[in-house]
């Protein structure tokens, strides 16, 4: 029964480590052409999932309407915020901007809340509650549509970043600003979609999370949760956002194998991520794959 | 959602910028949880603390005076809990405060002693039931709450378990197992109600930890499947416990859930559907639907900010109209005593009467004895079980529990 746990345990850790992959790509989207650490990205996903849950029970859409409308409001959320709250300090010393998206997160739990609530609240039943079984471990399949839509995610990340034009104006932005804007790109515009490329994706992992375990301001604690996963992987790096959010995922979840079969300190589950984290600081503080800026003294 | 909360803390906004002016009335401090980790259950119990108060003011206040309350959330988070405790102990003193949690309750238990203010918190701690010292480290004199102590409320849960075991015909030993967030509040009951459950011949788990904030829990319900537990203690608060059931539900967890005093309500087995079904957990007064004479002043209260009186109230809103009342009661008796102030409140508390219920409140809130010795005002625990299957939502009684008054159990 042991064994059959630690698998569960680790097929567990996958899925949701693959949603923390998401969310972590957005961290990286917005940081790799903004230079921005946005400390908001947990609220994005609590605003993502509560609208998609208003349309789908006070304005009775059913999911497949409410989902698409709910992205579309969220690229227009991100790129509202972008202009009207962002591209002002452009410019600014980064610790600013920084603390703006901390003063973010606060305003928008406490909109979230005075508009909500603070009870948590049921998704209508979209996918079976009950868990299907797959090679004899039991998966739900709300978190295995999350794990599709997942893998579809990162791969037209992957796609927009090699061979569409915005991803690769994306990419020049990051390289260097000035550089990229002399060549005719519109930096205001790639910052612009990076907000809203991040604010939908987010959504999208709110909206799988509240089906889940219901919507609440709870939520955005996902957003504190992948922030290991950013560091573990590299700030700049998608393809380690992936992987850090993998290995956060599973990490999480052997610590309570380990915790519950043999250890039995408590909360190991919880804080197992950022020992990891101060750890990686303390060896690699560039993260698995992210750029070693080099300074010359 | 348009409830005013603060409705007569708008008077009390106005009034304390001139603390002289507490001369005018009875200063009542509330520290309640509206935005923090234990808001789905604080905002309703902070509502009924401030219609209580709203609804004496609006009738004659008490001993002729009104109350003045200013509403201080503090999200759940001790330090916060300090500085509005500092707030209320400055140039004016409080006479009493309505209070919440239980990491903040017994971090302010010296204090209030000191200052003579009597606490009327919503934590249910059985480490405040103690007022002399005399079985715990140290006394709680100020310190009083209205319904069974967490871990009174626990030894109800675990004695209707074992009749259950028994009824179910369970061969063996049932295994039971504590669940809930490394934190004062779920931890406040561990030991003593571990130590019970042994009694009665259990055999007790290795506790899992799980967050008071609501999140993805299926890994925790996956050991607590593997641990093979027959009954598991919720000590979380509703929010959490809805993502639990949710998370235990997709596992195939069948372990027969209890949930302490604030661990679900009306409004949070709705949110948790099927999932909450057959889940058997404490209500410490009457429901909004019992038909009991106290109900009509109630609902009365509950006008003060429903002025419709179409809201449903859950539990921990007719359980806040309890603390208030106790406490107001306790006020008029030493108004007759010499005055309204801490240590005649505090008098009134312990000698007021054996089995008292506020007058106008009789069926609603649980007869409750406090004495200088024994701050357990009540030691009933009435256990009720959910039935959600099916898209309704049900709650009945199904057991009354009389916890013993042991004297090695005051305290603890």
């Amino acid at each position: 029964m042991g064994s059959s746990l630690f698998l569960q345990l680790l097929v567990n850790g996958l899925i949701v480590g693959t949603l923390y992959g998401v969310v972590a790509m957005c961290f990286v989207l917005i940081y790799k052409s903004t230079q921005v650490v946005n400390f908001a990205q947990g609220e994005f996903l609590l605003i993502g999932a509560w609208t998609c849950w208003w349309l789908v029970t006070s304005m009775a859409l059913p999911f497949y309407v409410a989902f698409p409308m709910t992205f579309v409001f969220m690229m227009i959320f991100g790129i509202a915020l972008q202009m009207i709250v962002l591209r002002p300090l452009i410019g600014e010393p980064v610790i600013s901007v920084i603390m703006v998206t901390i003063g973010l997160s606060i305003f928008f739990q406490a909109v979230m809340k005075s508009i909500f609530g603070v009870w948590a609240q049921p998704f209508p039943e979209i996918f079976p509650v009950k868990s299907v079984d797959i090679l004899g471990l039991s998966v739900q399949p709300a978190y295995l549509m999350s794990l599709v839509v997942s893998v579809v995610i990162m791969g037209a990340f992957a796609w927009f970043f090699k061979y569409s034009r915005m991803g690769l104006a994306m990419r020049a932005t990051a390289f260097n600003q000035q550089v990229a804007q002399s060549l005719g790109i519109s930096v205001k515009a790639v910052f612009a979609t990076a907000w809203a490329i991040s604010a939908m994706v987010s959504a999208l992992a709110g909206v799988v999370v509240g089906m889940v375990n219901g919507v609440s301001s709870a939520l955005s604690f996902f957003g504190i949760k992948v922030f290991p996963a950013v560091i573990v992987g590299g700030l700049d790096s998608i393809i380690g956002a992936v992987l850090g959010g993998l290995i956060i995922g599973v990490l999480e979840n052997l610590a309570e194998y380990t915790d519950s079969q043999f250890l039995h300190v408590g909360n190991l589950y919880t804080v197992a991520p950022f020992y990891v984290l101060v750890i990686i600081l303390m060896i690699k503080p560039y993260g698995l794959f992210g750029t070693k800026t080099i300074e010359r003294v | 959602m348009k409830h005013t909360l603060f409705a007569g803390t708008a008077v009390a906004a106005l009034l304390s910028a001139g603390a002289a002016m507490a001369a005018d009335g009875i200063l009542v401090g509330h520290i309640a949880d509206i935005t923090g980790a234990t808001s789905a259950v604080g905002k309703p119990y902070g509502q009924g603390i401030a219609d209580a108060m709203n609804y004496i003011n609006a009738n004659g206040g008490v001993a002729g005076q009104k109350i003045i309350f200013e509403t201080v959330d503090y999200a759940y988070e001790v330090p916060r809990a300090m500085a509005a405790y500092k707030k209320l102990t400055g140039s004016t003193k409080a006479t009493a405060i309505q209070g919440w949690g239980t990491g903040d309750t017994e971090a302010l238990v010296s204090s209030v002693a000191k200052d003579e203010i009597p606490y009327f918190s919503a934590s249910y701690s059985g480490h405040l039931t103690d007022p002399k010292g005399a079985t715990s480290v140290k006394g709680a004199p100020y310190n009083f709450f209205y319904g069974p102590s967490y871990s009174d409320a626990c030894r109800g849960l675990v004695q209707w378990a074992h009749e259950d075991w028994k009824k179910k015909g369970g061969s063996g030993k049932p295994k039971f197992v504590h669940m809930g967030d490394n934190h004062p509040y779920p931890n406040a009951p561990k030991m003593a109600c571990g130590a019970y459950a042994k009694e009665l011949g259990f055999d007790i788990g290795n506790e899992i930890q799980y967050s008071l904030k609501p999140g993805d829990f299926k890994a925790q319900c996956l050991s607590l499947k593997e641990s093979g537990a027959h009954y598991a203690y919720l000590g979380n608060t509703s929010g959490s416990t809805i993502s639990l059931l949710k998370s235990c539900e997709t596992v195939g967890v069948t372990t027969q859930f209890l949930a302490n005093i604030w661990g679900t309500d009306e409004s949070s087995l709705k949110a948790t559907g099927e999932a909450a079904d057959k889940l058997v957990w404490v209500v410490g007064a009457a429901t909004w639907n019992d038909d009991t004479p106290g109900m009509k002043l109630v609902k009365e209260i509950s006008k003060i900010s429903d002025p419709t009186g179409a809201e449903a109230r859950p539990v921990h809103y007719i359980r806040a109209i309890c603390s208030v009342y106790y406490m107001k009661e306790a006020m008029e008796a030493a108004a007759k005593a010499g005055g309204i102030n801490g240590p005649n409140i505090k008098k009134a508390m312990e000698t007021h009467a054996k089995d008292w219920v506020p007058a106008g409140l009789e069926g609603v809130c649980l007869p409750s004895t406090w004495t200088g010795d024994d701050h357990r005002g009540t030691t009933t625990v009435k256990v009720y079980q959910a039935s959600t299957k099916g898209g309704t939502i049900g709650m009945k009684q199904v057991y009354t529990a009389d916890i013993p008054r042991r004297k090695e159990w005051l305290g603890w």
